[in-house]
């Protein structure tokens, strides 16, 4: 049994191995997960000048992203189609304008509504073509996408059981089911029920701790307010992209509609406490 | 023998409940439409009630040999009900489902089987109705591995939050 926990991309890594690893092994696996982080953090992070996303709001041109990315670009713009482009990346100005920026000023300024993909984004992997610079936020999937880019390191290091978790978002693989609870939006010292979690990715989201002004972290391209019908959503699917880039999706689009195009069980709280679920959401709720 | 019992006391309870709501709304609709005929007997007894509809042995859970130690009140497990009522227009049924965990229900749902339109419809009202609201329990109380929530903040952003608290209140 080996646990990594570190601090990484603003969030709690916890890494559960179940397997006994060397103490070079471990170091040497630990080291290829940090540098894998390092990594996407430089392409992907808007918090960071130097980063790959903060030149492209600088500049347009032609730039080259790090060999992993097609998965994840391609995802996107199918979310993005079904969503009728509410789950974009391009939400980036949006949020710093409404203060959520790299210093969390958390002040909104005036907001304005985003460009669209075709105006902006040309992807031919590995090359994105920026017609316009533009601020390029990856934070509705780009997280679920590290868990499954450390997933493949632990598998190429021959790790078959283990639990990837960042902040509550998590991939488990292996004989054993985890138990998770899913945490109460309305108090965090609560969970309303508990999932039994096995070779499948979890992702949650809840607009309950990053709220600020009339915002919390999720707003939408066309309204250009934070939805408000939806207190929490999870999310059961294969890959932690597919998982987390939904939890985003359903906070703009009805469940039925992602249904036809993407495979995943679901659960949504509302704001007076009752839910919607699919059937296969294997939850064990705690209800009145 | 004596949870059993009391297991399905419970849900007899509440499908006479539910009788009684839907046969009210039955009620009220012949009265709205000055139709004739209502209907007298809009609660049923527990037997009547449940008719040869009891809760069928094998859709009780296993027993646990081993009851939790406590004063456990009902066996966990999932029951089943259909409930007989005659609407105004004649007998109906509904189905209701409990599932109790450590004396708590955990799920509870109602499956319209209703025949008439006008049933359908108060049926459907009824089922909409039903939907039950989460309540929660304390993360102690619970034995877990993980939470999944809406992800731990960044630290840059509850810092940010405490700046602003504390200068709203300067």
């Amino acid at each position: 049994m080996t646990k990594f926990e570190f601090e990484a991309i603003g969030t709690h890594w916890v890494i559960d191995i179940d397997k006994e690893l060397s103490s070079e092994e471990e170091s040497s696996l630990l080291r290829k997960i940090r540098g894998r982080i390092a990594e996407f953090d430089f392409a992907y992070s808007r918090f960071r000048d130097d980063s790959i996303v903060s030149k492209m709001s600088r500049e347009a041109g032609e730039f080259t992203l790090p060999r992993d990315a097609d998965k994840m670009i391609t995802l996107y713009k199918e979310m993005y189609d079904t969503t009728e482009g509410l789950v974009t990346p391009l939400i980036g100005q949006v949020l710093v304008d409404s203060g959520y920026d790299a210093n969390y000023s958390l002040v909104p300024k005036t907001l304005s509504k985003p460009p669209l993909w075709d105006e902006v984004i040309e992807w031919k992997n590995p090359t994105l073509n920026l017609k316009i610079p533009a601020l390029l936020d990856f934070g509705a999937g780009g997280k679920g996408y590290l868990i499954d880019l450390i997933s493949e390191i632990l598998e190429e290091n021959r790790v078959h059981s283990y639990c990837v978790d960042a902040g509550g978002d998590m991939k488990q693989k292996g004989a054993k089911a985890l138990k998770v609870g899913l945490e109460h939006p309305n108090d965090s010292e609560m969970v309303i029920g508990t999932i039994e979690l096995k070779n499948e990715s979890l992702c949650g989201s809840a607009g309950n701790r990053r709220k600020w002004a009339d915002f919390h972290h999720i707003i939408s391209p066309e309204t250009l307010s934070s939805p408000k019908e939806i207190l929490a959503v999870w999310v059961l699917a294969k890959t932690t992209l597919l998982a987390d880039l939904l939890t985003t999706g359903l906070f703009f689009t009805p469940a039925e509609k992602l249904l036809k195009h993407f495979e995943f069980e679901y659960m949504i709280v509302k704001p007076d406490l009752s839910f919607d679920k699919s059937e296969n959401f294997n939850v064990e709720l705690f209800i009145q | 023998m004596e949870e059993q019992k009391k297991s399905s006391a419970l849900i007899w309870a509440v499908v006479v409940v539910v009788i009684a709501l839907l046969a009210y709304g039955g009620y009220k609709y012949t009265r709205k439409e000055t139709v004739v005929t209502t209907n007298e007997d809009v609660v049923i007894p527990p037997s009547e009630v449940l008719g040869g509809d009891n809760p069928d042995p094998d859709e009780l859970p296993v027993q646990d040999p081993q009851p939790a130690a406590g004063s456990s009140q009902f066996k966990d497990g999932t029951y089943t009900a259909t409930g007989n009522y005659n609407s105004p227009g004649g007998a109906e049924q509904i189905k209701i489902t409990l599932t109790i965990k450590d004396d708590v229900v955990t799920k509870a749902t109602a499956v319209s089987i209703a025949t008439r339109p006008e049933t359908k419809n108060f049926q459907g009202q009824f089922v909409a109705g039903f939907a039950a609201q989460v309540v929660g329990k304390k993360i102690g109380e619970v034995s877990l591995s993980k939470v999944s929530g809406s992800s731990l903040t960044p630290k840059g952003f509850n810092d940010a939050v405490r700046q602003i608290r504390i200068e709203s209140k300067a």
